[in-house]
């Protein structure tokens, strides 16, 4: 498959500063970009001039999840073959996508998640508060979503066009990442989780969600198990 | 008649008018209205009656019966907000997702 097929969706929100690089890391290894921008106003569409990316942009800020939703919307009509969700604080390595995607392209899996517990040098790249924070989220998102994972609120994914046509993403905010464990299971698709290390920098870990936003997401994902 | 019992009858019927103009060809909701303005009125004019109710189900007082159901209704047209606002919530997702669905720039447009 050519690289071009494969497309990797940013979801951006006020990101301006660190995009163009890690749009550009991606580029270069010849996979298409889409970037959504989640209603940004820090000039993010000026930032990434000149790049040869799909461009999207929400009126309003709506969340992660909805971005992510949009771009995959987007991708499905341009002939994406795989989609590879990455983050635009430049935290996920590019250089890894080859190795998220290959389950996929050997007809393995559906959907291939990336995790930061599989290995030990991974892990001890988290740091220990949003180490414990995520722990807690696994089990939460295991018993909500009935499919345990060694990592669940990992971003960095790769779904086949078969599984990112089956999902359909209602969760616009954080909650996405454990709904779609649920989706796994209820489109009897076939996943496998890989090991990758997650670059957590100042800049990252400042502009990523703190850890007491947890329990947001743990109240939305209940209450609209009981108001679909 | 004691002096406050005209005066809460007469802000539950301004306010069930509200809530009946409000809740237009919603035949539903207005009858729940108008039951509850009718509760209202019997409990405001004869609390005797409260008390009546709340001896037969075994609660002490008329006015616990009272804050018991209060407390139910409230909990219950909260979920039922919360229930309208995620569906609004959608709405508005689709319809922003659309516009940016719309005018998307290709890689030929931003380069």
């Amino acid at each position: 498959m050519h690289p071009d097929r494969v497309f990797a969706i940013i979801p951006a929100y006020q990101e301006a500063g660190a995009l163009p690089a890690a749009v550009r890391d991606v580029l270069t290894l010849g996979y298409s970009v889409v970037v959504v921008d989640d209603g940004s106003r820090d000039g993010t569409e000026e930032a990434l001039r000149g790049m040869p990316i799909h461009y999207l942009r929400h009126a309003t800020n709506l969340g992660q999840g909805a971005a992510l939703q949009t771009g995959m919307t987007y991708a499905l009509s341009q002939g994406a073959e795989i989609m590879v969700h990455f983050d635009a604080d430049g935290q996920h390595p590019a250089s890894r996508i080859a190795e998220l995607i290959r389950p996929i392209l050997e007809g393995e899996c559906d959907v291939v998640l990336g995790s930061r517990f599989l290995r030990r040098e991974d892990r001890e790249l988290v740091p220990w508060k949003k180490r414990i924070a995520l722990r807690i989220g696994i089990v939460v998102s295991g018993i909500l979503s009935g499919v345990w994972l060694s990592d669940t609120h990992n971003g960095f994914r790769a779904l086949s066009r078969k599984a990112a046509s089956r999902i359909r993403l209602r969760e616009d905010g954080f909650a996405h990442a454990t709904e779609i464990l649920g989706c796994l299971r209820t489109a009897g698709l076939r996943y496998r989780e890989v090991p990758v290390a997650i670059r957590y920098t100042a800049y990252s870990i400042r502009k990523g969600q703190p850890v007491s936003n947890g329990l947001n997401v743990v109240v939305d994902l209940l209450l609209s198990r009981v108001l679909r | 008649m004691t002096p406050v019992q005209p005066i809460l009858i007469t802000l539950l019927v301004c306010l069930s008018a509200i809530a009946l103009l409000s809740l237009r060809s919603r035949l539903v909701p207005r009858l729940v209205v108008l039951v509850l303005l009718a509760m209202g009125i019997v409990f405001v004019a004869n609390p005797q009656f409260a008390n009546w109710i709340a001896h037969r189900v075994g609660v002490g007082r008329g006015a616990d019966l009272l804050l018991y159901l209060f407390s139910l209704t409230s909990a219950y047209l909260f979920l039922m907000m919360y229930s309208q606002l995620r569906s609004l919530e959608r709405k508005v997702t689709e319809l922003i997702r659309c516009g940016a669905l719309r005018s998307a720039k290709t890689p030929h447009e931003m380069a």
